[in-house]
């Protein structure tokens, strides 16, 4: 193993392996910071580009991609109330209301160095743990995956100000337009109402535009002012500030990192799930829980760090098994198959240093991500700030366009995207916010598969088919978490824990 | 400020939202198709229930749309909807031109008027803006459809 891992950081630190990490980073940011455009795109768009490449260079390339483009999700997120991906999703929800209060600059600086760490730590669990990391993967079943769900559903009760109710028929809202076309399990199409261009089902990024920049955009034209503003006359965030601030709970990053890698790893559940989950995490865990979802750093953090450890987790599968844990990972399995690497547990005896390269490479672009996000980051963060209201709203407008559109080249995908972005905004002012729904809408469809197939499992296994869903110690330690979530803040408010808002949080 | 009882209105409106999805389903559908949105409607539909009932007896309420101006918010979404149509039969570019250009326009005077700035919108503004606009969504199209190849709506026009 050990003339593998040097012979992989040896076949990295060269000039043509460094100048693909920069070339990869910058293409994700760009990727990542476009609404509607994805990493599985950019990556089987960029599959062609690598074939005169060797193997090594051409997952370097690809890995830099991927890490980046989770990364780039935070800008939009931060500035514009719009996850530029899935994954970034927790990350509106402290990191806008921290733009808002003129934070803008420390959110993407925190977001950034959080993701270096993310990314950093989970190489290194994966270094150092891959085939027990492994196992775990393997051992997650469908109970396992429906608990995961409902433990991000709990979630609710901690996003819904004011009344909870609101938040759980929000949430409720979100599961039904995630059920609208083809059962996954059945095979029945649902919800058409008599037409078969909902066939296919409501796009989740579609959707996530339309419930974040819709009513965003419909504010800030019907307010005329902007949402986003910061006062650089006492000159930029200070560097020194920002690792103090980020870093000044270890414990939220490095748990974040380990809930990312772990959820990174479950083939299937993605690093949107992963965000959610170390969100809920931290503010649970939180002396200060009730200042998250107002601008507290502490969640823009967990969600960064935790979305890009599931980077170099949903490798791990892919490596040991053959089995790639989110579909950028199904992209790179495709590459790698094409550049004739057969993944699987022979891979690290027969090609070692490919298989050590590649995973050194991913904390590779994670630090590269320091540099771009910390020179970059100020850049867009100036500009978006500098940017008239008048080009703001119609930029806004053309990238959520053209960004639905492009999930599926269907104009279908915009007129959905706008129709839930007005509904959203009507809502909001009912007391329904849009992040329940987006909760119902990410976690829904992957509670109903775990639902219904520990149900066919149980039928065959149980007398009372439900018995599945609590067999096995994973699906206990995650029901425990669910309920320590619903419980803790009733626990939190008795026995007066709570305290004022810090500075730095 | 007028308020509203919004535990009533959600509490119909999820109602709504139940019956709409209720009547939709279909009585072939088998039980694994069939459990989970059934689930999710008795949830919805007991949860609507709940909020009607407390609108009777403590219910919350607030101002409705009461950020902004109301005409701004109608028109912005009027435009949105228009551009998406235009993409449809004009195309991409000729359409986005437009519905940008005129979503600049709109929202440049709404903020001139909320700041109270006498000077207005010049012609060279006027002519800046066009300059962007056509840089932008030329740009745009055209990395969408060499780089990225998702090929743009084309409509009457481009």
């Amino acid at each position: 193993m050990f003339e593998s891992l040097v012979g992989g950081l040896l076949a990295i630190m060269t000039l043509e392996a460094l100048l693909l990490v920069l070339v990869g980073t910058a293409v994700g940011l760009f990727v990542g910071s476009v609404p509607g455009l994805t990493a599985t795109m950019a990556l089987a768009l960029l599959v062609p580009f690598t074939f005169t490449m060797d193997p090594l260079s051409a997952m370097i390339l690809l890995g830099a991609v991927y890490v980046s483009s989770m990364y780039g999700g935070a800008f939009t997120a931060i500035l514009i109330n719009t996850p530029g991906t899935p994954g970034a999703i927790a990350t509106a929800l402290d990191g806008f209301p921290m733009a808002q209060n003129g934070k803008a600059e420390l959110a993407i600086l925190a977001a950034t160095v959080a993701s270096v760490v993310g990314g950093v730590i989970s190489v290194i669990f994966v270094l150092l743990l891959a085939a027990p990391l492994t196992s775990i993967a393997i051992s997650f079943g469908p109970a396992e995956y429906f608990w995961v769900a409902v433990l991000g559903l709990s979630l609710i009760a901690a996003l819904s100000t004011g009344s909870l109710v609101k938040g759980l028929v929000g949430g409720a809202i979100g599961m039904l337009i995630g059920t609208i076309g083809v059962s996954t399990l059945g095979g029945e199409s649902r919800f058409l109402f008599g037409t078969s261009t909902l066939q296919g089902g409501v796009q989740l990024l579609v959707a996530l535009i339309g419930l974040f920049a819709i009513p965003e955009l419909i504010r800030l034209a019907a307010t005329a002012r902007k949402a986003v503003t910061v006062d650089y006359s006492q000159g930029g965030e200070k560097l020194s500030n920002v690792f103090k601030v980020t870093l000044s709970k270890p414990f939220n990053v490095i748990r974040s990192s380990v809930i990312g890698l772990i959820i990174g790893i479950i083939p299937g559940a993605g690093n949107n799930v992963a965000g959610l989950v170390a969100y809920n995490e931290a503010k649970r865990a939180s002396n200060d829980s009730d200042s998250f979802g107002k601008g507290n750093v502490q969640g823009v953090v967990a969600s960064e760090s935790s979305n890009n450890a599931a980077v170099a987790g949903s490798v791990v599968p892919l490596l040991t098994l053959g089995v790639p844990g989110s579909p950028p990972a199904a992209v790179m399995l495709g590459a790698l198959m094409l550049h004739g690497i057969r993944p699987g547990t022979a891979l690290f005896a027969e090609s070692g240093t490919l298989a050590y390269g590649f995973i050194l490479s991913l904390g590779v672009s994670a630090l590269a991500l320091l540099v771009v996000g910390i020179l970059g980051g100020r850049l867009i963060c100036r500009a978006v700030c500098a940017v008239p209201l008048a080009y703001l709203v119609p930029t806004i407008a053309f990238m959520t366009i053209i960004g639905a559109y492009s999930m599926r080249n269907s104009m279908v995908d915009v007129f959905i995207m706008l129709g839930i972005g007005v509904f959203a905004y009507i809502v909001r002012f009912f007391g329904i916010q849009a992040a329940p729904i987006a909760l119902g809408l990410i976690l829904g469809p992957i509670a109903e598969d775990g639902f219904g197939m520990a149900m066919l499992m149980g039928g065959a296994r149980y007398d009372y088919a439900f018995f599945a869903l609590f067999d096995g110690y994973l699906s206990w330690i995650l029901i425990a978490m669910v309920l320590l979530t619903l419980v803790w803040p009733l626990v939190q408010n008795r026995l007066g824990r709570k305290r004022p808002l810090t500075q730095t949080e | 400020m007028k308020t509203y009882n919004t535990d009533l209105i959600v509490g119909i409106g999820g109602l709504v939202i139940a019956g709409v999805f209720g009547y939709a389903r279909e009585p072939n559908w088998t039980p694994l198709s069939a459990h989970w949105p059934n689930a999710i409607l008795v949830f919805l539909l007991l949860s609507s229930l709940y909020l009607v009932v407390r609108a009777f007896i403590k219910p919350e309420r607030s101002t409705l749309f009461d950020e902004g101006s109301r005409v701004r918010m109608v028109v912005i979404v009027a435009l949105l909807f228009l551009w998406a149509f235009g993409v449809q039969t004009l195309g991409f570019v000729v359409a986005s031109v437009v519905v940008f250009y005129v979503i600049w326009l709109y929202v440049g005077r709404a903020v001139i008027q909320v700041e109270g700035d006498e000077k207005g919108l010049t012609v060279l503004a006027h002519v800046r803006s066009l300059v962007v606009i056509g840089i932008m969504v030329g740009g745009f199209y055209y990395v969408f459809t060499k780089f990225l190849f998702i090929p743009l709506p084309k409509g009457w026009l481009i």
